[in-house]
């Protein structure tokens, strides 16, 4: 049996969930986005980091001498389509 | 041609033409990865290994120490940040020095050690594996200073030109990583396994940074990892964190700080564990772990007395201190 008080409260959180549940899914998807960012990071995002860098500034000082052309080691070419890379 | 793929380091970054690696200096050009920093370091400095810091690796020796621009971490307490957070072509001051002129240049200048140091040298591998090379055709020891955040097999193939190392080891907190430094634990721990197995003489710093990484538990918890992975004879530097960079928020760490972590150490287990950034402490000395004979006195990076027996056991109970002597 539902005391008065609890069926105010059933019937006003009934409300709320009717009225609210667009808010409600807002704050959810938030606390879900902040939840993964803080749990995942930045860190871990691999194949995704790279920098937008000068590049004018890059080949002006490679044509200078100052930086160099030396090709790296430990890397692959990244296939366009996404397919698999070649070597 | 497209992006290309870096393989060095975790990040693993994917990298369209034109753009650079997180690291700022392993750069897209038409397809082909160009490690831009090959052959022009932009600090260049002769230190005592004490600073790198080395306590078991050839003492009081100056080491020809080297860095270019980049880093593939991002420290919020960088100390080396006009350097590491920067790219080559950002640069006020670029060396030429190739691998052959740089290992001239440190015989000139009678250093038999060069270190690879200041910024991350795990982002300019390329120029650390063909100087190492030829240093080690010259005789000369390699001394590679780190965070440990790389991937397996270029490490495996860098240790066979490596004599020592110190590496990073920035809290035992994967959590700590990602907020402070931008990276993650794991790596870093295999990175230390990785050294020892192949043979390079290792030590490991730990700073010390107030409220941030200084849970006396989570330092048991790292120093047992040591004793277990490393071994228990694996040199442990504690160090005092300033405010710098990005974190001039927190104060220095407190000397009582520092002391209480090495104690926690020393109870795990381990035999060799100093306290670093701090002048005038006895944790700054080498002791007998059997007997407790004092065998390296150090004020600062000086060594001003040294009672080791020339291979490297203590006078007294004939112990053999492990590190590289003579």
């Amino acid at each position: 049996m539902l005391t008065t008080a609890s069926r105010k409260t059933t019937i006003e959180l009934r409300r709320i969930l009717f009225h609210d549940w667009p808010v409600i899914t807002l704050v959810a998807l938030n606390l879900v986005g902040i939840g993964l960012y803080l749990g995942v990071g930045p860190a871990t995002l691999q194949g995704a980091g790279y920098r937008i860098i000068d590049i004018k500034a890059v080949h002006r000082l490679l044509d200078a001498g100052e930086l160099s052309t030396h090709e790296a080691d430990w890397y692959q070419h990244k296939a366009p389509s996404g397919k698999e890379p070649e070597k | 041609m497209g992006e290309v793929t870096c393989e060095l380091c975790p990040r693993g970054c994917v990298i369209p033409e034109g753009a650079s690696g997180d690291c700022r200096i392993r750069v897209n050009l038409d397809g082909k990865l160009v490690a831009t920093t090959y052959g022009r370091p932009s600090s260049i400095h002769i230190d005592p290994m004490e600073k790198k810091p080395l306590y078991h690796f050839h003492p009081t020796s100056p080491v020809f120490s080297v860095a270019t621009a980049g880093c593939n971490l991002h420290c919020l307490n960088c100390q080396n940040w006009q350097l590491s957070q920067r790219g080559g072509e950002e640069m006020e001051h670029i060396f030429r020095l190739e691998p052959a002129a740089l290992v001239a240049l440190a015989q000139e200048k009678d250093c038999q050690s060069i270190a690879y140091t200041y910024s991350d040298p795990i982002v300019f591998y390329e120029y650390v594996y063909d100087t190492s090379a030829l240093a080690h055709e010259a005789g000369m020891s390699n001394v590679f200073v780190t965070a440990g955040y790389i991937n397996k097999e270029p490490l495996r193939k860098l240790c066979s030109v490596l004599d020592a190392s110190n590496t990073d080891l920035k809290a035992f907190d994967d959590g700590f990583y990602r907020k402070i430094n931008d990276a993650t634990l794991q790596p870093v721990l295999d990175a230390l396994v990785i050294q020892r197995e192949e043979g390079v003489w290792l030590e490991v710093t730990n700073l010390v940074i107030p409220t941030l990484n200084d849970d006396l538990a989570m330092i048991r918890r790292m120093a047992k990892w040591i004793r277990d992975n490393l071994g228990e004879d694996t040199p442990l530097h504690f160090s005092r964190f300033t405010p710098m960079y990005r974190m001039r928020n927190l104060p220095p760490t407190p000397t009582p700080t520092l002391e209480m972590a090495r104690n926690e150490a020393l109870d795990a287990g381990l035999h060799y564990v100093y306290i670093g950034n701090v002048s005038g402490l006895d944790a700054s000395n080498t002791y007998c772990p059997r007997d407790g004979t004092l065998l390296i006195r150090r004020t600062g990076f000086h060594v001003d007395e040294n009672n080791l027996t020339p291979d490297g056991r203590c006078p007294v109970c004939r112990e053999l201190v492990p590190g590289v002597w003579s």
